[in-house]
């Protein structure tokens, strides 16, 4: 598996290196990271399950970027041809005329900027999953939008019990095969239709900690990588999710290393 | 009688696009420095808004403005050493940036304000707690910049907007700034 998303560090080159944690620091090569929310969380979220599951740890490939697009065009560039067979694509400046360049033939997991891209060109059934909150399925499912920040307001004042309908509406915008819409309540999506909801443990605070999606998408992603069905994947990483939350007790102030680092003990909890 | 308000409908649409006429949009090359031509260009009429889909990225802004303002307007960008790209007639600018805030009140008293896919998270002495949402690459980075942080103590030359480069940073200022609001008035 790979792991392609921008780290927020001016400057830095391009790194293709194996993951490692030690303590609470990403290692590439000789490099030091924090687990901060984004790609980091995304990394660190996977280098967990992977070690749970003793499976080799994901390749991650990265480039400094604080908004520029720099860091994110090296990334796309080094994209147009991937030997892996899944490919999770993160953090990254939406870019319609890289994205269409990058090789299909991996299985590709988008969310954040890499599934705004995708949307934005029009080429969203190319991929395998997306992984939106509510805000940004209301922008998948505008036809018009390409960014979250230009969602019309019709669409983008639906509330949560409307995320079904939004769901099909998103559909007429060619979409990938699944679909995980996370939020109060988590919704796995096949083909359009839901084929499951996940909604407890509820964590009501879990929403404001920065990288709760991220941990979502890299452990979804990782246990799709270590050899679940993603229709499985998709539903015990909605629950892995939440029992982390559950096992935390977080806070507003909670930072999402402290639920990365309770990941093993939650994958034991659900018997994984 | 029944032709009537299709006449009203053509004349309404000959006005609007007579309006629109009179509209044109300026292209910069990086919505930073389009949220610093916005901040230039108070005085005149302008607006953000989405640049025509021919030349989007999937990020971008663009500033709509009034035509007759042109030269003004010109005249003010190069005193601030602001190069746009292009101005070009008003073609399709029905998108505009989101507005729409949701506040949330945790149990400890911690409040979390959301505009579209930005969420900002403060304790009641405007302590910034968390930063979550967002897919462009300044998000983890303005993270860093701001958590930790007193809204209240955050100078105007290191918001979201000032620091920031995209659409997402963009909107995380909007939160901040209800954010920054909210605790001013508690």
């Amino acid at each position: 598996m790979i792991v392609a998303g921008t780290l927020p560090m001016e400057g830095l080159d391009l790194i293709m290196e194996r993951g490692k944690l030690i303590k609470n620091r990403i290692v590439l090569g000789n490099m030091k990271f924090p687990i901060s929310m984004g790609t980091g969380a995304l990394i660190g979220a996977s280098i967990k399950v992977h070690e749970y599951f003793g499976e080799e740890l994901p390749e991650v490939i990265t480039a400094g970027d604080i908004g520029i697009g720099d860091g994110s065009l090296k990334i796309y560039r080094h994209l147009r041809e991937v030997r892996d067979d899944l490919l999770v694509i993160h953090y990254i400046k939406p870019k319609i005329s890289e994205i269409k360049e990058i090789d299909f033939s991996p299985k590709i997991v988008a969310d954040a900027g890499g599934m705004y891209a995708a949307k934005a060109a029009g080429i969203g059934d190319k991929f395998h999953l997306f992984l939106p909150d509510v805000g940004e399925l209301a922008f998948l499912a505008d036809e018009k939008a390409s960014h979250p920040a230009y969602v019309r307001g019709f669409i983008s004042e639906v509330d949560d019990r409307e995320v079904p309908e939004l769901i099909k509406r998103t559909y007429g915008n060619r979409m990938p095969r699944y679909m995980v819409v996370k939020g109060e309540r988590d919704y796995i999506v096949r083909d359009e239709d839901i084929l499951d909801r996940v909604e407890n443990p509820k964590i009501e605070t879990m929403e404001c900690i920065g990288g709760t999606g991220d941990t979502l998408t890299g452990i979804i992603s990782s246990l799709i990588n270590c050899g679940y069905k993603t229709e499985k994947a998709c539903i015990l990483g909605c629950k892995v999710n939440r029992t982390l939350g559950e096992i935390v007790n977080p806070t507003p102030k909670t930072q999402i290393d402290e639920l990365i680092f309770q990941i093993p003990k939650a994958l034991e909890v659900l018997n994984l | 009688m029944g032709f009537l308000p299709s006449i009203f409908k053509k004349v309404k649409k000959k006005d609007d696009d007579e309006k629109k006429d009179h509209k044109g949009l300026i292209i910069f090359r990086s919505v930073k420095e389009t949220i610093g031509a916005e901040k230039i260009l108070k005085g005149y009429s302008i607006r953000v808004v989405a640049p025509p889909p021919e030349i989007r990225e999937g990020c971008d802004l663009a500033l709509e403005y009034d035509m007759v303002e042109e030269i003004g307007i010109k005249r003010e960008l190069e005193r601030n050493n602001l190069k746009p790209l292009k101005f070009i007639p008003l073609s399709d600018p029905s998108l505009r940036p989101l507005e729409l805030i949701k506040v949330k009140e945790f149990n400890d008293g911690s409040i979390m304000v959301r505009c579209g896919n930005m969420k900002i998270t403060v304790d009641r002495k405007g302590n910034i707690l968390n930063i979550s949402g967002g897919g462009c690459p300044d998000v983890p980075y303005l993270t860093l910049k701001l958590k930790g942080r007193n809204i209240l103590e955050i100078p105007e030359g290191e918001t979201p907007k000032e620091l920031g480069y995209t659409l997402c940073a963009y909107t995380l200022n909007k939160s901040f700034e209800e954010a920054k609001k909210i605790i001013k008035d508690i």
